[in-house]
């Protein structure tokens, strides 16, 4: 336990903490620039088992912020080029690559095989099956979504908290808000919001206080502003999500888009 | 008629051209509110956003309490 002693010497982790994370089992779904920094710091950390859901390939304009690959790793999937590169960091873990396309097929099996899950995904399509699917199975899951050098960062589905639903209910349209690769976006953004990703999954599974539940967190970096923004649960999303198949979600859901 | 400081995140601060405004307004609810904006800025009507007063997110019923009023709409890059 000699590698994990400066978090043992915290009051707030010690022996018992420790011994929380190595049982831990967090699985990250996107492998990019949000993902990459949750993983780097979880792997340090010690957090037992990683699962790692990528279907894209490292490709040249992602080395600008995904800073763990390297010029090498091109064309290789994300999650298998990434579930290599921390094995080397700790091989007390356990890493899992799982280089499919989160989808209403998988996502059961995969979100109910892990304790959390942390949303690292680009899209608004995945980043609602991440929600209605950890309502369905009871998991709590850490998000953060960015636009050039803002970011928001909130933690849904946890203890009877708010969801994404209850905050915005439906996916904006297809073509409504630009992604990283049309909007651009500043390299150390993802990273940083990454790492408080991993600051409230470290502090879920050490049941610390103060987990970001019912709070969004909005940074701006080009101003050095955070603001915190109370929102509250809306048990009509809860029910409406609990009681329908994933699929039929997922239609409703583009028909009205 | 209220003189408000509205604060627009994201996208929102492109479309509307300005990250921060003041607007006189006879709207009392956050609804309300919503609906002199999309006037204003019709590009509005198309995106998904949310009002934001003393620092908690508002429902459209809600009456305006706060001068100081946040605009953002969802984000969806990683």
């Amino acid at each position: 336990m000699s590698r994990y002693s400066r978090h043992i010497i915290l009051p707030e982790v010690g022996p018992v903490g420790q011994v929380k994370l190595l049982e831990a089992k967090v699985l990250v779904i996107g492998a990019g620039g949000l993902g990459l920094p949750v993983l780097q710091y979880l792997t340090a950390a010690g957090v037992g088992r990683l699962g790692i859901v990528d279907h894209d390939n490292v490709s040249i304009s992602n080395l600008q912020r995904q800073v763990l690959f390297r010029e090498q790793d091109l064309d290789q999937n994300k999650a298998e080029v990434a579930q290599k590169l921390l094995a080397l960091r700790n091989s007390q873990i356990q890493i899992e690559a799982h280089p499919v396309f989160f989808d209403t097929a998988n996502a059961h099996a995969l979100v109910t095989s892990y304790d959390l899950v942390v949303d690292c995904t680009d899209n608004f399509r995945t980043r609602y099956l991440i929600n209605d699917v950890c309502i369905q199975a009871d998991k709590p899951f850490v998000f953060a979504a960015i636009y050039k050098f803002e970011g928001q960062l909130t933690v849904f589905n946890y203890r009877g908290g708010p969801s994404y639903r209850c905050l915005f209910p439906h996916p904006p349209q297809a073509d409504e808000v630009p992604n990283c690769e049309e909007a651009g976006v500043l390299g150390v953004l993802p990273g940083i919001l990454g790492l408080y990703q991993a600051n409230e999954v470290l502090k879920i599974i050490l049941e610390l206080d103060e987990v970001l539940t019912g709070k969004m967190m909005a940074i701006n970096l080009l101003i050095n502003q955070q603001k915190l923004f109370s929102f509250k649960r809306d048990e009509n999303q809860i029910k409406r999500i609990k009681v329908a198949p994933l699929q039929c979600i997922a239609l409703n859901d583009c028909k009205n888009s | 008629m209220t003189q408000r400081t509205l604060t627009y995140y994201g996208k929102l601060a492109e479309l509307t051209g300005k990250s921060k405004e003041e607007i006189t307004t006879e709207a009392h609810t956050v609804g309300a509110l919503k609906d002199r904006l999309i006037d204003r800025y019709p590009a509005l009507k198309k995106v998904s956003f949310k009002l934001a007063q003393g620092q908690a997110i508002a429902d459209d019923k809600d009456l305006l309490t706060d001068t100081n009023i946040d605009v953002f709409p969802p984000f969806s890059g990683g």
